[in-house]
């Protein structure tokens, strides 16, 4: 059973994505809950996952006294940062090339960002896990805005405007990799992703929508990539 | 520095695993005024002798923490007109982070300095003192005052920095050089 905490504070007050810090009584693993969007959270996780881009794992559950399924979006590293905490207070350790190469090794969250047309691209939804000794692990958080594809294929792919450190320090090899990765899943496989949300917070239009809007984005994100120079 | 208005008091605590979570260091304290004063007491780890609190934790936590009291104090001097607290809570989101002390009720004319002393006292479970050095300390009337000081305990070489940080908000632009 999930249960608020305040063990964890990783809400942020008065955004539109506001949620709050929870823990799993069993478990005393720890998330941040949020109810609103919570499919394109889960959605964007699962994706993320089968595309190996980072993204914290997402499950959707109950909180204890809410009757709602909340996205609980799970803590990324025992130890973590957003970037801009890191460069505005860290100002050495973020230039440092450790962070520099974590940065460059998430370069993969470039193509992905672009397919499922995420919006809301700063350095605070970038997080950067730290408790490895020196090899630091960049990961994307917070897609509640995104997956807003338009019918009937998704629409035309955008570059991403950001997040502005990931695109400042582009591995294109990386890019090339994760886009041969995302064109590759099949149409099936992004059905089955897609299907698997629970019915309350998706009907089967809304299934349809994002079931095809990705898929009929897949094959574009390439070019996409070549013009920004990301890729090879 | 009397408190005549609203008091918003605040703990700093880190908290060394996020993933499963243990029982958090708390570090110190923040009061903040609706008139625009403030202190701030607090205590960070040392750099070449981290405390026992600290001995599993990243160099990059490790960092952080040891220069929390002046990263924070730079949000709140940042946040001019934007509430002080609200960009606390927005920024230091992570193992460092800001929370809410309740029951600290300021009487009308009360020190808040002193105020702050026995909330740091009763939230981190030691008493606020600041040893021998005082080489910043000005006089009592002034706008603004940083002091800062290591402690040890039993001889052992020093392992905390204990600061503290006061200004007033006619000093909002003196304050921010300190």
């Amino acid at each position: 059973m999930w249960k608020k905490t305040d063990k964890w504070k990783p809400g942020r007050l008065g955004t539109a994505s506001a949620g709050f810090g929870v823990q799993d009584s069993g478990s005393g693993t720890t998330g941040f809950a949020k109810r609103q969007f919570a499919h394109r959270e889960k959605l964007a996780s699962e994706l993320a996952e089968r595309v190996g881009v980072a993204v914290p794992k997402v499950v959707l559950d109950h909180v204890e006294g809410n009757a709602d399924l909340y996205a609980i979006s799970q803590a990324y590293g025992k130890e973590s940062i957003d970037l801009t905490l890191l460069r505005d207070r860290l100002a050495d350790r973020f230039n440092s090339a450790e962070v520099k190469d974590a940065i460059k090794k998430a370069s993969g969250l470039l193509p992905f960002h672009a397919w499922i047309a995420t919006q809301d691209l700063k350095d605070e939804h970038l997080v950067v896990a730290t408790d490895g000794t020196g090899a630091y692990t960049v990961a994307a958080i917070d897609f509640a805005y995104s997956l807003d594809l338009p019918p009937p294929d998704g629409g035309p792919v955008q570059a991403p405007a950001g997040p502005p450190s990931l695109a400042a320090n582009v591995d294109k090899s990386i890019v090339e990799a994760t886009v041969q990765r995302i064109e590759s899943l099949a149409d099936d496989d992004i059905r089955a992703i897609v299907q698997a949300l629970p019915a309350e917070l998706a009907d089967d239009n809304e299934k349809g929508r994002l079931a095809n809007g990705l898929i009929g984005r897949r094959a574009k994100i390439r070019a996409v990539m070549q013009n920004q120079g990301w890729m090879p | 520095m009397k408190s005549s208005a609203r008091t918003i008091w605040a703990g700093i605590e880190f908290q060394p695993d996020l993933q499963k979570p243990r029982k958090p260091v708390r570090l110190g304290v923040l009061s903040l005024t609706s008139s625009g004063d403030g202190v701030l007491l607090g205590r960070q780890p040392i750099l070449d002798n981290r405390p026992p609190e600290f001995q599993d934790v990243s160099a990059v936590s490790l960092e952080l923490a040891a220069s929390w009291i002046d990263s924070m104090w730079k949000d709140i001097l940042e946040a001019r007109k934007e509430n002080a607290f609200s960009r606390l809570n927005e920024r230091w989101r992570w193992n460092l982070y800001v929370r809410p002390i309740r029951g600290t009720n300021a009487a009308e004319g009360s020190d808040l300095l002193a105020l702050a002393k026995q909330t740091y006292e009763r939230f981190v479970g030691e008493p606020f003192h600041i040893p021998v050095r005082r080489p910043h300390r000005r006089s009592h009337r002034a706008v603004h005052r940083h002091r800062h000081a290591g402690v040890s305990a039993h001889g052992l070489p020093d392992a905390w920095l204990i600061s503290e940080i006061m200004k007033r908000s006619s000093a909002l632009s003196l304050a921010a050089g300190a």
